[in-house]
């Protein structure tokens, strides 16, 4: 293909809308011409600009909490420089996904991947090995009598290294099962620590309010202090004595100012009845007062459900 | 070879706000190199539109938080891999999310469900529920974008729109439009284009 050729294809790219084979055509073009790595990145910051065209839509806030708390236990060895082409190709999975550790099965991939690289590696033994022809039928005959030994070579050693592959990487199940567990524990404290030093954060910095919230009707013996910091809209909540939510449904934070509630996060109970949440609000309110409904799991606009839990400044 | 003009459209291509993208930039960085703090900034400042979009593509609530969970720890694992001489910050984010919604769309052949599931369970309205500190920024962002996207005829605007938005294929926009291929592909074409030259002219009335 020529230059003009490729050109042709930058839009479809940037789009994602190119076929499998002049992806890869392109992709082998890149690399030598700036020009078109140039225009393939303006017209992918033009087309990525059409996600602004869409109305933003704030996930739930249980979701910020989850995906913070994700990313603890990965561990930052795990973390991988990828080809870049591979991050930016559109329209394929990239990479395979999260590298969570799941730690039974994983260990069956790696013997692959090992039993390939060693394979690879007979291969590329063979070759260095092979011969030049330039030294003629004679040297040619000796190489390939060393080829063929060192091919035998080559696949008895394969032999064993696989066996050893396999034994390792059993090991390595092993040992991935227990730090998994290990991260577990330590995820679940590192999240504790951090609502407490939140907590803190919010309670010291100079906009904190803190209101009480007393249990109603349905739930007498719960109560809940929620920390406002009205500079910058930042929350926490800590509850008790509250019934388990039932499945489907979640406790909704409220901000009531001026008598219009608006939404807060949603949060579930531990066995115990207590819950912990941070949470983001509208920041600027003054004299703002908090309520705890029991509402659908995504939460709501506008609260529907009983309420739970009331500030005694409402 | 690479014209001069070209290296100057594309550094003039930072939307409305130059120094958001260098932001931007920064965050990745930081996060690449594991600051979780970088990581709560930059879900803080993009989850709400990503989210949006997810939602737009997917239809369904659900699949959009599985998958904007699924981004975002990618963009953990993979933020050194960003490279700023591809594309924007903003681009990256955006691309890594349409591919993992338009996988998914396409791993459970479930378009016929999504469009099913668009008429029971449209996403809800923004308003009120976006963070109010990026919300005018955003606003003014998309304001741009639409006057760029109203430059272009009506025909290269539905091509771009299915094609990035709806994950369609050409030649799934061929069929359903009753249009030949090449017609499609054209369209994508020029109007790509034509968002690109419209984008950067109203960047003047934008820079900071």
């Amino acid at each position: 293909m020529r230059h003009e050729d490729y050109k042709e294809l930058l839009a479809l790219e940037a789009t994602g809308a190119l076929e499998a084979g002049e992806r890869r055509a392109l992709e082998a073009h890149l690399p030598s011409c700036a020009e078109c790595r140039a225009e393939l990145r303006e017209l992918s910051d033009a087309v990525a600009t059409l996600a602004f065209t869409v109305a933003p839509v704030a996930p739930p806030a249980r979701l910020r909490a989850r995906v913070l708390e994700s990313v603890r236990a990965v561990d930052p060895s795990e973390m991988r420089a990828v080809d870049p082409s591979e991050v930016f190709a559109q329209g394929k999975a990239v990479g395979d996904g999260p590298n969570l550790r799941r730690a039974p099965g994983a260990g069956d991939e790696n013997a692959d991947d090992w039993r390939s690289v060693v394979k690879r590696f007979g291969l590329w033994q063979l070759l260095t090995a092979s011969p030049s022809l330039s030294f003629g039928a004679a040297v040619a005959a000796i190489a390939f009598v060393l080829l063929g030994a060192t091919t035998l070579f080559t696949w008895s050693r394969t032999r064993t290294l696989q066996g050893e592959v396999a034994r390792l990487s059993e090991h390595l199940k092993e040992s991935q099962a227990e730090s998994a567990r290990a991260r577990e524990q330590v995820a679940g404290m590192r999240a504790q620590l951090s609502h407490a030093s939140e907590m803190s954060d919010v309670m010291a910095s100079p906009g904190a309010l803190v209101e009480r919230l007393a249990g109603k009707g349905v739930a007498p013996q719960a109560h809940a202090l929620v920390a406002y910091d009205h500079s910058t809209g930042r929350a926490v909540l800590v509850a008790s004595g509250l019934p388990p939510a039932p499945d489907g449904k979640a406790y909704q934070l409220w901000l009531i100012a001026d008598k219009k509630p608006m939404p807060g996060g949603t949060f579930k109970t531990d066995a115990d009845g207590r819950a912990r949440m941070s949470d983001r609000l509208p920041p600027g309110m003054t004299q703002p007062a908090f309520a705890v409904t029991l509402e659908r799991e995504g939460g709501e606009t506008a609260p529907k459900g009983e309420m739970y839990l009331l500030g005694n400044a409402s | 070879m690479c014209s001069l003009n070209l290296v100057s459209g594309i550094k003039g291509l930072s939307l409305a706000r130059p120094q958001s993208d260098a932001e931007d930039a920064a965050l990745v960085r930081a996060v690449a190199a594991g600051d979780e703090r970088a990581f709560a900034s930059l879900y803080d400042r993009y989850s709400s539109i990503l989210f949006g979009l997810l939602l737009r593509i997917l239809h369904s609530r659900a699949e959009a938080e599985d998958v904007l969970q699924e981004v975002f720890l990618q963009i953990w694992q993979q933020a050194r891999s960003f490279d700023d001489s591809r594309g924007r910050a903003f681009t990256w984010l955006v691309t890594l999310s349409r591919s993992r919604a338009i996988d998914r769309l396409r791993a459970a052949n479930s378009r016929e469900r999504a469009a099913q599931r668009s008429a029971e369970d449209a996403p809800p309205a923004a308003e009120g529920e976006e963070l109010a500190d990026d919300a005018a920024e955003r606003s003014e962002r998309a304001e741009v974008v639409r006057g760029a996207l109203a430059e272009l005829p009506e025909e290269q605007r539905q091509v771009l729109l299915l094609a990035y938005l709806d994950g369609m294929s050409q030649s799934e926009i061929a069929a359903a439009k009753g249009q030949p291929l090449g017609t499609v592909k054209t369209r994508t074409r020029a109007g790509l284009k034509k968002l690109s030259e419209a984008l950067r002219a109203r960047l003047g009335e934008f820079a900071v």
